[in-house]
């Protein structure tokens, strides 16, 4: 861009550093004249095709300059641009910044001018797949991913995401935080039956890698959605001391299983019941003592709350 | 060998950061810099060395960044924002110059960004962070304006609360995934606030311990990398919730150290990385925190001196 021709009507506003500068800043030359451009015409509060020009050259140099995009959201709404064609444009940016703040929150503005648009919403869901495929644990991505699934109530991709992300890698704990966002916000809400399905779902995966935690903490997060008179949590609790038996000493496995009977000890009345599963808690205290030497005195103390 | 904390080399670099402005990590983080001028000035004084920087100069620079409605912008010119106007007002407490600016009409500032569900935005841009509710918390209660008619103290706890997740920590927004900084940020407002007792201790206590990987530092979120800012920001909390010892201390302790660029000064974010402002002050404020000797004791709710909050009369 030629910055002379186009705003040669326009008087550049330097950066004023002030009489004593602690610290003058050697910028490259083009940014520092695109910016003096850039000062002038904030301050003329102009709102032109130019001006977005002038952002996108500017965003090109530095991305992350948070006032630059606000002046260019305020030359869209005022030029009624074509918002759809600006997706493509914060796409285009977005490819090579992937973990900038503003072109995520760039979107969020433009596809709220837009409205719902199920091609425009599945296009989104499209370019956040491709975003994951960069880094699957990206915070903007998923934190856009879950403010665009609810504010449009557009739920029908999310647990074929999820899944696929989790058979991919089934540490990845943005996917299981998802996976409890969709059945926890979604309008169905979840069910008994969601439950137990979910259930035998995070079973499957604690057997394939025991010592990974986001299952573990997916499985308490659900757990405590069970109806008490269900049963599910109980039948649960068999399950993982199965499976503790079958396999070598599983931290996280007796981690869990000590929150429950914990839990669990608290609400029954039955003192017979309670001693037997009192001995078992502390029983569960002293091998995570043993196995778990790095979290020594975290253990201690819960077994200390035990007596 | 594990070296020790090089405390020369590390007030040197601070003093020497203002000489680097021509590299491109420099006018890049242009809009960063009013936070650069806080990491450097709280690392010079939790190192016991407040006199490296030159105060009255310092505070010149603050004050140019101030705008009309009392907001600061990241550096001179630039647009007021809620996370440099906690920093002008971190480093106006550290300096004792409070006095330079109207606390009445900051706290107004503060009060403009608050929503209706209590959360904040860090600008009218309308972002919505936990990280913002940790600011005008922190920036207000330095201020002693934590109150009617400034912000509604229980909508914002309400909002925090509900950013909790199933495993016991918080993320940016309600439903987003637990992350280390984003917990710091939420449990430090809620210790500000005397709310502790939201916080469920011994579950969100367990997940920060378990970020603590087998060479001694701690990551910010599950199977992600260690890291000197992420340490810093597990340690805090725990320490807010008095659950230091639940973590290794030593191994800790080697991590940081050994991420020290002992020759040219400055702490990177892992051993082997090149050292940076940033990094350099959540090291020395988490060894500050694991009682590494000769430091200058760092308050976890507000990661400055312990001596400010004191002087500034808060509990
Ligand atoms: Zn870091």
């Amino acid at each position: 861009m030629d910055f002379e021709t186009v705003f040669s009507d326009v008087l550049p506003i330097p950066l004023d550093e002030g009489p004593n500068p602690i610290s003058p800043i050697a910028y490259p030359a083009e940014y520092s004249q695109a910016m003096d451009y850039f000062r002038a015409c904030a301050r003329a509060n102009e709102k032109s095709q130019r001006v977005l020009d002038l952002t996108a050259a500017i965003i090109e140099l530095n991305p992350a300059h948070y006032t630059v995009w606000k002046v260019r959201q305020e030359c869209l709404i005022a030029l009624n641009a074509d918002m759809r064609q600006e997706l493509e444009y914060a796409t285009e940016v977005g490819l090579e910044h992937h973990k900038n703040y503003q072109v995520w929150h760039h979107r969020e503005v433009v596809v709220t001018q837009i409205g719902y648009d199920e091609a425009v919403i599945k296009k989104e869901l499209g370019y956040i797949h491709a975003q994951f495929k960069i880094d699957s644990k990206n915070y903007h991505a998923w934190s856009y991913r879950q403010w665009l699934v609810k504010y449009f109530n557009y739920w029908s991709e999310e647990l074929k995401e999820v899944d696929g992300l989790i058979e991919l890698d089934c540490r990845n704990n943005s996917a299981w935080n998802h996976r409890y966002y969709y059945f926890t916000n979604r309008p169905e809400g979840f069910s008994d039956d969601d439950l137990k399905s979910e259930i035998t779902f995070s079973l499957a995966h604690v057997r394939k890698t025991p010592n990974n935690e986001s299952p573990w903490n997916y499985l308490r997060g659900i757990s405590k959605k069970a109806s008490p008179a269900s049963g599910i949590v109980d039948s649960l609790v068999n399950d993982v001391k199965n499976l503790i038996q079958e396999n070598e000493f599983i931290v996280h496995g007796a981690s869990f299983l000590l929150d429950i009977v914990e839990s669990r000890i608290a609400q029954e009345a039955d003192e017979s019941k309670k001693s037997v599963d009192s001995q078992y808690a502390k029983k569960l205290c002293n091998d995570l003592m043993k196995y778990d030497i790095i979290r020594l005195k975290f253990w201690t103390y819960r077994l200390s709350l035990l007596s | 060998m594990t070296p020790k904390l090089a405390v020369a080399k590390h007030v040197t670099y601070v003093q020497e950061l203002d000489n680097k402005k021509d590299s491109f990590e420099y006018w890049a983080g242009e809009h960063l810099r009013l936070n650069g001028v806080y990491w450097g000035l709280t690392s010079v004084h939790l190192l016991k060395h407040p006199e490296a920087l030159d105060s009255a100069q310092i505070i010149e620079y603050v004050m140019s960044c101030q705008h009309t409605n009392g907001a600061f912008g990241g550096h001179i010119g630039h647009d007021p924002h809620l996370l440099y106007t906690l920093s002008a007002v971190q480093i106006l407490a550290t300096l004792d110059a409070l006095d330079r600016i109207d606390a009445d009409q900051i706290a107004t500032y503060v009060k403009s960004l608050q929503q209706p569900d209590g959360s904040f935005s860090g600008d009218e841009y309308n972002e919505i962070d936990t990280r913002f509710s940790y600011c005008a918390v922190n920036c207000l209660s330095l201020l002693n304006r934590l109150r009617q008619p400034y912000i509604d103290v229980d909508r914002a706890v309400e909002f925090i609360h509900s950013c909790k997740n199933f495993d016991g920590g918080y993320g940016s927004v309600p439903g987003a995934e637990s992350h280390s900084g984003q917990i710091f940020c939420c449990v430090g407002a809620l210790a500000i606030l005397g709310r502790l007792e939201l916080i469920e201790t011994d579950r969100l206590g367990w997940w920060l311990a378990e970020r603590q990987l087998k060479n001694g530092g701690l990551n910010g979120r599950p199977e992600k990398l260690e890291d000197v800012c992420y340490s810093w920001w597990v340690l805090s909390c725990l320490s807010i919730m008095d659950r230091i010892h639940w973590i290794n201390r030593d191994s800790l302790v080697d991590f940081i150290l050994n991420a020290q660029d002992t020759e040219g000064g400055g702490i990177a974010d892992r051993p082997g990385d090149v050292s940076d402002v940033f990094h350099t002050l959540f090291g020395v404020a988490g060894l500050s925190l694991l009682g590494y000797p000769d430091l200058e004791p760092v308050d976890p709710r507000y990661c400055m001196p312990c001596s400010v909050i004191k002087r500034l009369g808060i509990q």
